[in-house]
Formats: C-alpha cells, sequence, structure tokens
C-alpha cells in the first residue's frame, strides 16, 4: 500500500505492508540508517526519532499512523538547539561506539527545546535511552553545555 | 594510485618486514579517495595536498582506536593533525592477525606506529634532500613540512611521489617522548563527527544492491535443532526459508518481513533430552562439586595446609557468580554474498580473520576468493569476536547464490545465543596469626572457555586470570576445575577477570573484617614494597576521601586488581534500601585510578574506565543469564537489564602515567566495580555479598 510521509523536510511515497513499522520504512525504503535497531520493543532508544518533535520509538510505530506528521531523523536534525546539542555531544567526546548517540542526541534536543533549564530529575526522566558502553555522565555533560551554549 | 607492480614488490619486502597487498577502499571511503595518492607501505597514504590516511587495523568498537593509532603515527610522522585521517583496514593477511581484544591494541602497536610514523618521515625528509641536493641533516620536519634553512620548505603532499621509490630506511630514529605534541593530547576523536550526524556506518547499514534480508532462529534449547523443517512453508512472494546450523533462517525483501513471516512458521525444535534437567540449581550444584575437588594446581608458595593446621583462626567463604550475556546494543549481524566462486562480506567483527574462517568453512572456498569489509561495531565487549553469526549468514548467502543477504539477529536471539560469561564459584581458605594472614588456598571452578579451541586444557587460562591473589601472603596455593556444564561460554569483557577479581577482593575484605582492620590499609599492608600498587591505593583513597563517604547513610567499599599490565583500584560510595525493591542499592559515586604507564589519549581512557565502571556495574547489580529448561529464560532489555542514565553514578578517574610499560584499558575498569559496591555493602550490612547479582541476593 501506498503512504506519503515527510522526513527531514521531504516528502516520500512508499509502497509498503501498513504494519510496516517506521524504522524499517526510514532504513530500507529511505536508506536513512542514522536510525538503528536495537530491541524492537521500545526499551533501548536507538530507534528514536521526532515526530511532530515528539521522541518516538519507530520500532513499534506503524507506517499507517504517520499520516501528515512531522518525522525527524538524526539525519535531518538541524534546528538550533540540535545543532547546539550535536556542538556539545563533541565538545565533551560523549561517544564511543556511537550506535545509541543518533536517538540519546534526539532526545536531548527535544529536552532542551522544551525545558531550557533541565534539572537532573528532568534530565533522567528524558533521557531513557541505554547505552551499553556506558556514556551516560558525558551524556549529562552534553546536556548541561549545552544549556550553557544556547544560553551565551 | 600511481604504484607499479616492480615498486609494490620493492615495498612488499622492505617495510618493515611486512608483505604487501593493495590497500582497498572501504564503502565509507570511496566517496574521499584523491584523484592522486600514494602509499608507503600498507599503513599510510598521503596525497597531494598532504592529507594523511592511516590504516587502522583494530577494529573500532568505541575504544576509540580510529584515534589513538593514527595519533602515534601522526607524532613520529610530525604530521599537521588537522590533515590525519583514518581508514578501516580492509584486507587481511598482511597485518598480523585481525583480533581485537585483551586490551592490547595500544600495548601491542605503539612501538609499530611509531616505527612507521618515522620511516615515513625519513623517506620524506630524504626526498627532499634529493631534490634540493642537501645533506638531510640540514632539514627540519614538522606540521606535514619539510624545511631547509635557506632552500625553503616543502609540503609532505609535494615530496610523497619521489619519497615512495626511496630505499626504505632499517632503523629510523624515534623522537624522545619530551617532544610529543600529539600523543598524550586528548585531540577530537576522529569518528565522533559522523555518530553525531548519523552517518557512520554500521553493518547493518551497508546498502548492496538487490540486497535481501534475513531473520534467524536457533534452537532454544542448547544443542538442539529444527525437527520439522520439511513441513514448513512459505508463500514464495512473502519470503524464502532457509535450513541452518541448529535453526531456521527466513529471508525477505525487508528485515521486518523476514521476522513477521519466520514468527508465522510453526517452527518445532527438538534436543537432547537431558538438556531439560540443566537448569541453575543444577548448574550450581556442578560448581559445588567442582570447588571441593583439588583441580589443576596453577600457585603455589609456601605450605598452605601447615598454615591453615597451625592458625590460630581459619575462616572460609565460598562466592558465585552467574552466566552473563553480552548485550551490546547492536545485535550480532552480517551481510554475506556468495557465489560458486566467491564470498563477500561486511561485518561488525572484532575478528575479520575469524569471518574469514567461517566463510571459508562453509562454501569450501580459498581464503583468496574471500572479501571482508570490516565495519565501525555498535559495542562489542567480546561478543563479535565470535563467528557464529557470519557462519548463519555464509550458509544462508549460500542458499541463494549471488544474492546479497543482510541478516540482523533479533534482540531474542542474541540474548539467548550468545557465547556467556561462564558461570563460576570460587572456595577460599584463609589461615590468620598472631594477626597476620598466614595462608590463602582458593579454587575456582567453572566452565572452561579454551577448551573450545585447546581440548583438555587445564588449567584454563583464562579461568584463572586474575585469580592469583596480587598480596604478599606467605603461602598460597590457587587451583581451577573445569567444570563442563553445557551452555556455551566465550569472551565477556575482562573474561576470567570479570568473576575472579570479585572473588579475590571479596575475601580480602572478609580477612581484613576478621582482623579488624581497615580494608584499605589492610591492602596496602600487604602490597608493601609494590610502590606503584600503594600509590594507586593512596591516589584513589584520595580521590574518594576514603572513610567519609559524602553521602549521609552511605559506605564506602574498594578493590584493586593488577589487570592488562595495568594496576587498578576503585572506590564505590554505596547505599542499600531493601525496601526499594528495584533498586535496593544506590552507587552514589564511583573513583578509579588506573597505573597505565602511558596515556596516548587520556581523554578516552578516562571514557573506556566510566563506561566499563557502568558496564560491570550493570551485571553486579543485576546481570544474570537465567538457564531453566536448558534454554535461556531472558529474552530483552526487560528482563535482561541494562541501566539507564538514571540508575548511573558519575565516576571519577585519574590516570596515573610515567612507568616504563604500557598498559591496557578497554576492559581493566570492569572487574573491580562489583567487588567495591559489594564491599561497601558489607561494611554497611555486616553481612557479605556471596552471590552475584547483588540486587537479588539482597532481595532474597
Amino acid at each position: 500500500m501506498e503512504f506519503t510521509l515527510k522526513v527531514n523536510g521531504t516528502s516520500h511515497t512508499v509502497d509498503v505492508n501498513p504494519e510496516k513499522p517506521l524504522l524499517w520504512v526510514l532504513r530500507e525504503d529511505l536508506g536513512l540508517t542514522g536510525t538503528k535497531y536495537g530491541c524492537g520493543t521500545a526499551i533501548c532508544g536507538t530507534c528514536t526519532v521526532l515526530i511532530d518533535e515528539k521522541p518516538t520509538a519507530s520500532c513499534v510505530y506503524d507506517i499507517q499512523e504517520v499520516g501528515n506528521q512531522k518525522i525527524t531523523t538524526i539525519e535531518g536534525l538541524d534546528s538550533d538547539v540540535g545543532e547546539t546539542v550535536k556542538e556539545a555531544w563533541l565538545t565533551e567526546e560523549v561517544s564511543q561506539c556511537g550506535y545509541c548517540q543518533p536517538g540519546q542526541i534526539l532526545s536531548a534536543t527535544h529536552l532542551l527545546t522544551n525545558t531550557p533549564n533541565p534539572t537532573d530529575d528532568d534530565i533522567d526522566n528524558a533521557m531513557t535511552g541505554l547505552c551499553r558502553c556506558g556514556t551516560y555522565q558525558r551524556i549529562r555533560a552534553g546536556i548541561k553545555t549545552a544549556v550553557k551554549l544556547i544560553e551565551d | 594510485m600511481n604504484i607499479t607492480m616492480k615498486r609494490r614488490t620493492f615495498i612488499k619486502t622492505t617495510i618493515l618486514g611486512l608483505t604487501g597487498l593493495t590497500l582497498g577502499c572501504t564503502e565509507q571511503e570511496s566517496d574521499s579517495v584523491p584523484a592522486v595518492s600514494h602509499e608507503l607501505g600498507l599503513w599510510l597514504n598521503i596525497d597531494e595536498d598532504s592529507k594523511i590516511t592511516v590504516v587502522v587495523v583494530r577494529t573500532e568498537m568505541g575504544q576509540g582506536v580510529t584515534t589513538s593509532l593514527p595519533m602515534i603515527v601522526a607524532e613520529e610522522l610530525e604530521a599537521n593533525w588537522e590533515d590525519v585521517g583514518f581508514k578501516v583496514m580492509a584486507e587481511l593477511g598482511d597485518y598480523g592477525e585481525s583480533m581485537t581484544s585483551g586490551s592490547r591494541t595500544i600495548r601491542e602497536h605503539y612501538e609499530k606506529m611509531r616505527g612507521i610514523g618515522a620511516t615515513a618521515k625519513e623517506m620524506l625528509i630524504q626526498a627532499a634532500a634529493n631534490r634540493w641536493q642537501v645533506d638531510p641533516g640540514t632539514l627540519t620536519a614538522e606540521n606535514s613540512t619539510v624545511t631547509h634553512p635557506s632552500m625553503g620548505s616543502l609540503r609532505y603532499g609535494e615530496l610523497v611521489e619521489e619519497a615512495a621509490l626511496l630505499p626504505v630506511p632499517e632503523d629510523p630514529q624515534l623522537k624522545d617522548p619530551s617532544q610529543f605534541k600529539i600523543i598524550g593530547t586528548s585531540v577530537p576523536r576522529l569518528d565522533s563527527p559522523e555518530h553525531i550526524e548519523g552517518t557512520s556506518t554500521f553493518s547493518t547499514d551497508i546498502v548492496v544492491p538487490d540486497m535481501l534480508y534475513a531473520a534467524v532462529a536457533q534452537s532454544p534449547v542448547f544443542g538442539g535443532d529444527v525437527s520439522n523443517f520439511d513441513a514448513l512453508s512459505l508463500d514464495p512472494a512473502v519470503g524464502t526459508i532457509v535450513k541452518i546450523t541448529s535453526g531456521i533462517a527466513v529471508v525477505a525483501r525487508s528485515y521486518w518481513e523476514a521476522e513477521k513471516a519466520l514468527a508465522s512458521l510453526d517452527v518445532e525444535f527438538e534436543h537432547p533430552p537431558e538438556m531439560e534437567a540443566l537448569d541453575n540449581a543444577a548448574i550450581t550444584a556442578q560448581l559445588e562439586a567442582g570447588v571441593e575437588l583439588e583441580g589443576a594446581v596453577f600457585q603455589a608458595v609456601g605450605d598452605v595446609d601447615e598454615a591453615l593446621d597451625n592458625a590460630d583462626d581459619t575462616f572460609t567463604q565460598t562466592y558465585e557468580v552467574p552466566y552473563l550475556a553480552h548485550s551490546p546494543l547492536e545485535p550480532p549481524s552480517c551481510i554475506a554474498q556468495v557465489t560458486s566462486t566467491s564470498c563477500e562480506l561486511w561485518v561488525a567483527t572484532q575478528a575479520a580473520s575469524y569471518a574469514l574462517e567461517a566463510a571459508v568453512s562453509v562454501t569450501g572456498l580459498d581464503p583468496s576468493a574471500v572479501t571482508i569489509h570490516s565495519t565501525l561495531v555498535g559495542g562489542a565487549f567480546g561478543r563479535k569476536g565470535e563467528w557464529d553469526f557470519v557462519t548463519l549468514a555464509v550458509e544462508i548467502a549460500k542458499s541463494m547464490p549471488g544474492t546479497p543477504v543482510n541478516v540482523i539477529w533479533s534482540r531474542k536471539e542474541d540474548i539467548q545465543h550468545d557465547f556467556y560469561r561462564p558461570a563460576f564459584m570460587a572456595k577460599f581458605s584463609g589461615a590468620i596469626k598472631d594477626g597476620q594472614v598466614t595462608g590463602w588456598k582458593g579454587t575456582n571452578a567453572g566452565p572452561s572457555i579454551m577448551s573450545r579451541f585447546m581440548p583438555g586444557i587445564s588449567p584454563d587460562f583464562m579461568s584463572t586470570l586474575n585469580f592469583k591473589p596480587p598480596y604478599g601472603i606467605p603461602a598460597i596455593k590457587s587451583s581451577s576445575v573445569n567444570v563442563d556444564i553445557g551452555v556455551p561460554v566465550g569472551f565477556w569483557r575482562s573474561i576470567g577477570a570479570s568473576q575472579n577479581v570479585f572473588f579475590i577482593e571479596s575475601f580480602v575484605d572478609a580477612l581484613a573484617d576478621q582482623l579488624d582492620q581497615d580494608p584499605l590499609a589492610f591492602r596496602k599492608s600487604l602490597l608493601a614494597g609494590n610502590e606503584r600498587a600503594v600509590t594507586v591505593l593512596e591516589t584513589v583513597a584520595d580521590m574518594a576521601n576514603w572513610g567519609a563517604p559524602g553521602v549521609s547513610g552511605a559506605a564506602h567499599g574498594v578493590s584493586f586488581a593488577d589487570t592488562n599490565d595495568s594496576l587498578v583500584a576503585q572506590i564505590a560510595e554505596v547505599s542499600v534500601d531493601k525496601n526499594n525493591t528495584e533498586n535496593p542499592v544506590t552507587v552514589h559515586k564511583v573513583y578509579c585510578a588506573i597505573d597505565c604507564g602511558l596515556a596516548v589519549h587520556p581523554n578516552t581512557i578516562k571514557a573506556q574506565i566510566e563506561g566499563a565502571v557502568i558496564y560491570g556495574l550493570t551485571a553486579a547489580l543485576v546481570g544474570q543469564i537465567d538457564i531453566e529448561g536448558g534454554r535461556v529464560k531472558q529474552s530483552n532489555y526487560h528482563d535482561y537489564r541494562a541501566l539507564t542514565l538514571k540508575d548511573s553514578p558519575d565516576v571519577e578517574v585519574e590516570i596515573i602515567t610515567g612507568g616504563t610499560g604500557i598498559g591496557g584499558v578497554g576492559e581493566s575498569g570492569v572487574p573491580l566495580i562489583a567487588p567495591a559496591v559489594a564491599n561497601a555493602i558489607f561494611s554497611l550490612t555486616g553481612e557479605q555479598v556471596t552471590k552475584l547479582p547483588i540486587n537479588r541476593f539482597l532481595l532474597s
């Protein structure tokens, strides 16, 4: 079945099973492989995309639910806050293997867009994505550095 | 590339004794291969614009080798760091063995990489000397430029074509480390930008034209297989069923379709009936029997039986740890394409040479017919040094010659078909006389990892890794018993140290308690004379303000290990609340001092220790693979829990350098956290944690 979806500002039409999760449409039909598979059950966060700016697990989100909503993947993150988060990520040298970082960056961007001065609790509650390399304290540091960069 | 076959042959035999093959280009690099570039041996490529590419022969799995190895080359090469990039090794064979493991990349490559940089620098200087007709001794090299006081300067890019033709210096001069400008600095990691932008490619991200996808299901019970394969069928429009070793695969146009089709099949498995009796209780019983045996004695100092006989007091304790899965976020995956004459793999592997052997084994092809593209790895921790996922991918691809197949393991498949960190038990007896420990007897028992590679090995050197107490005790006897249980076992970050440091450091605290001594002071007394070790302990004690936890009601616990040629000590600040059944243990902060001799990229060392502590802490608090009816019970991150940001303490790291050796880092932070936390809990509650994981023990 044909679906048209808006990803990173561009419209795409794909012909797929209506139940195909957005994750696999992005990766296989649109060639956007920055969004990853990690668990298939919305726990690990590596499949996180922004749907109308909200972090969403794309591995359990059927293509037929997308409709007109605006999808942002890591490849299309170009908001001011998003660019600042990426800059902070490099400053703090957050990434190790890199596999989880697209999801982390999108979640952090959403957090800071809505909560410019998050508390540690805000960060704990927003940043639920797993990182098996254990970069959590640098994710926290990255968020705090981004806050400072945004304020300046 | 402008290199003639003759010159390649010349380089082949002279550059540091390495033989030559053409440098290939990986998928990621093909956009950036310059029009004209020259190889200086296998390792280094410099183009006309003086852009320098270092071939990295170890797997990048987050530990930063794609930055640290080029740093070492760039230092001796006198390169402008801004112009340095990396390329992942594309071809096997001429770079030596390819396994990335054992925290040994820097230890094994430091001198070699220095030599490569220094060799190339001297050839570039000689090329300038030839062009200017001056003595090379009058030239200086700095920032990718060779300069003469009056002749001017030439960039490396202008010299490299001539340099590549020159004789290779046999004995290049290395820099004095006091002159280092790059080594020892935390330059921005070369791989970070692509991860941030989401453009980094792991094996599943690669697109090969006409590629299909596959999902696999192996027998859930170990040793089993599909029993009704011939009865299964699928609409060809939906997918193709393929028989694989111990299981079944479905190939489809999309991974999700493959998984869905696989789930729709009524697959029946059969297994050896005796496997049904294999469960946690049976495993514990086998380990308990094992530690009562003498086993293979691998350390005998003094007369420990005499010490135990003559002791004022003896103290005995037994500790147990479970099987652990690796569960890296990127599951095992491999793209394979097989024809009658070739096999090509794109794979996130720690061991391209094992992937090669697997491909040869399945296809029967000559190794020269196999091409391996080794990609970035989304977390490995030892899992991706195995080749089982390669074998299955090649089997699937072999069933449809010419079609590339992207095989992705589901999370469930990953957790239930691992090569687990072995379940282990250790029993210790300590002899105490006149307020001293006069004897130490320890036996550990568990499955042997190395038996897979070296049948009959006893003791298994992975089982004994770090089981010798690193302390001055007059009589010691250490032995190890192989217990063959039937669950596949393999290399989990820090391997034998992962259980043995918990065992040793827990018993040390038990003895300190028997002697009513402070655990840190006790360790220092047992390490008297080992200045490096005492320094590491004193450093971490200062960092933590040992004995005075910042959080009210918390306690400190300490651990020490000599691992991978590094000396490491950790202190954890811990609180316990058994009423909190989700998280009865709170680790407020972890402090780690590591003497690793040399710090090529200090920030990466810190990051590796930080991450290793979290990896080890996850295992310590909640890590358990339960075996029931001969199969793994856990299946995803909901029941094989990984700590989240909320659960994770900050880790403060101090790096001690200046020694004459180099210590490994990648695994070295892992094994100390379990005993540091357990020892803190002992201090708080008066009861030792004798069985991991800690949460389960405290709540039982």
